[in-house]
């Protein structure tokens, strides 16, 4: 029986381009999946900004001009068709933050507060805390900033948002000739607002008591809006002199470049699926060409072209495969290394989804080498 | 299972038969196609057993019109009722003999490894069996070439020159072996032949058209 032999170099070069295009392939599919399948779950296709008046040399000076009156709240937070809003209140006492750390002794600082209304926040307030323990809401950047940075040049250890969770620090309240001693406890991280957020409720009662004379305007705006009407809202702050926070723009800029990228890497590794298609198709044509003597002998003592190509798909079909189970594998490692350093909620639907799709695709690929082999055989037949 | 053949005749080879009344080929009898050389007999045996399709006039075969047979169709007809030898013995050089009989048993399985020693043997060939054809004699592959055609069941057994390199004691052999095996199977037998006419006496003649030139 004649072997059908294909040349190694051939097979190595489709070997590996397989290998790399239904990696990339499965991988890309279950970031998508992962992706919509986490947005099919928020049911939310919305986004949270924080909008600002744009500094000016004048308002370097006249700090008013930096604020928003409640008639132009009103004004355009009606202009931007809005889902929710709040303004941010902010603290008009002064605050003093301090912890005893081991082996360093006494570290202290100034801090600001702001709220928010609780139906704008991501993160919710705890209510089982003590009557003198303040919660407090950090951005998740902060911890970030300490972490890769701070912690790094000072030579202080890493810490974890479940050990920060559970640090408890002084906080010393001075106005009104009032000196107020609270605890401080970390409440969460938010990814939304960069500033340390407390209860509306205690920071109201805080300003009254500490600054009862005080009265300020407040200088930022917190806005939930669908994102469809992203581009209307930049156009209108754009008009009005209003900055929306560069931190979610950068994110939402982050995540556009995102997809796009995944596309692109997606189209490479359709097109490297089909130059390892074409060329697996290339190798069982020059399989044929040389073994048509054979294939003409066959025919001759009457086997018919289905007979003849169930010998010729045998080298193409087993190629296929250890094309596409070692991708899996492959794909399968990186997911775990991927798991590692991001925290994702959906882990294995969304890869059992990109694994039946690669299958898929595969499968595609083997019918097409067989009709291409049935047009190759008969072909020679007629 | 009866052959007609009328006008046959080709674009290469001009006209093969100038027959409109059929020529009836029948099952259990014996043709001899006794033309010289280059009138067109391979051409006809090629025909009948469907590699030559590109022919004007009719050919049916069992009373069907062949030209309408599907490939797999006439691959069926080649696996039981048609069985070759070519002129050119059409063997696969580079495998072995045994490889070449049983690539061809393996379509019917009509035949058993103890046949294949036994008819191999009546040919002088059961030494060859597992020596490469490329390796062998013209007189050895023509052996070769009848023994394959034994390993399918047939109706009819077409020769094309199949004694051409065979001494005349393999070649007694070779052609009492295949008389046998046709009149076991009520098959007929049409051979091609220009130099065995003593030996085929009782063979019914077929004239080709003598007027082309092959």
């Amino acid at each position: 029986m004649a072997k059908l032999k294909i040349p190694s170099f051939n097979k190595i070069v489709t070997t590996l381009g397989g290998w790399v295009g239904f990696t990339v392939l499965t991988v890309s599919i279950w970031v998508f999946a992962s992706a919509y399948l986490s947005e099919y779950n928020n049911q939310d296709n919305t986004q949270h900004n924080t909008i600002f008046k744009k500094s000016s040399l004048f308002s370097t000076f006249k700090q008013d001009l930096n604020t928003f009156s409640e008639t132009e709240v009103k004004q355009i937070t009606n202009e931007l068709n809005l889902i929710n809003h709040g303004v941010f209140n902010s603290s008009t006492f002064r605050v003093v933050g301090s912890v005893e750390l081991p082996r360093m002794g006494k570290i202290a600082t100034d801090l600001f507060f702001e709220s928010l209304p609780n139906e704008l926040l991501d993160i919710p307030f705890p209510k089982d805390l003590a009557e003198n323990t303040i919660p407090i809401i950090i951005p998740k950047n902060y911890l970030n900033l300490y972490n890769l940075g701070f912690s790094r040049s000072q030579g202080l250890p890493q810490v974890s948002p479940a050990i920060i969770k559970t640090l408890v620090f002084n906080l010393d309240l001075y106005g009104n000739n009032k000196h107020l001693q609270y605890k401080g406890k970390i409440a969460g991280f938010t990814t939304r607002y960069n500033t340390l957020l407390i209860p509306e409720k205690t920071l109201e009662i805080l300003n009254q008591e500490l600054s009862p004379t005080k009265k300020t305007n407040p200088v930022k705006i917190a806005i939930h809006y669908s994102q469809n009407q992203e581009s209307a809202i930049y156009k209108t702050l754009d008009k009005r002199n209003i900055e929306i926070e560069e931190n979610n723009s950068y994110f939402s800029y982050l995540q556009k470049t995102g997809t796009i990228l995944l596309i692109s890497i997606s189209l490479l590794s359709f097109l490297i699926i089909t130059l390892s298609g074409l060329l697996i198709i290339s190798n069982m044509n020059s399989a044929i060409e040389k073994e048509s003597t054979y294939i003409s002998r066959c025919y001759e003592m009457g086997y018919h072209p289905k007979q003849l190509m169930r010998q010729f798909l045998r080298p193409s079909t087993i190629e296929t495969i250890t094309i596409v189970i070692p991708a899996l594998v492959f794909s399968e490692i990186l997911r775990l290394q991927f798991l590692r350093i991001m925290d994702n909620p959906w882990t294995f639907q969304p890869f059992a989804i990109a694994t039946i799709l690669t299958i898929g695709i595969g499968t595609l690929l083997w019918l097409f080498q067989i009709r291409k082999l049935k047009y190759e055989l008969n072909k020679r037949f007629q | 299972m009866e052959i007609q053949l009328s006008n046959i005749s080709l674009a290469y080879t001009g006209t093969l038969l100038d027959n409109p009344t059929p020529l009836i080929l029948n099952l259990g009898k014996n043709y001899i196609i006794t033309s010289p050389s280059g009138t067109g007999k391979s051409t006809l045996i090629h025909l009948i057993y469907g590699l030559v399709r590109d022919y004007e006039g009719d050919y049916t075969l069992n009373n069907k019109e062949t030209r309408t047979l599907t490939i797999e169709e006439w691959s069926q007809l080649r696996t039981s009722v048609l069985s070759i030898v070519f002129q050119g013995f059409r063997l696969i050089m580079e495998s072995t003999v045994l490889e070449n009989i049983v690539l061809k048993n393996k379509l019917t399985s009509h035949v058993n490894l103890d046949e294949i020693e036994f008819y191999a043997s009546q040919l002088n060939i059961e030494t060859l069996l597992n020596k490469k054809v490329s390796e062998l004699s013209f007189g050895q592959q023509q052996r070769i070439a009848i023994l394959r055609s034994l390993c399918q069941p047939f109706k009819w057994l077409l020769l094309d020159e199949p004694f051409a390199h065979l001494d005349r004691e393999n070649m007694q052999k070779a052609l009492t072996l295949l008389t046998e095996k046709a009149q076991q199977n009520g098959a007929g037998i049409i051979i091609s032949d220009t130099k065995t006419n003593l030996m085929l006496s009782n063979f019914i003649p077929i004239q080709l058209n003598t007027l082309n030139n092959g």
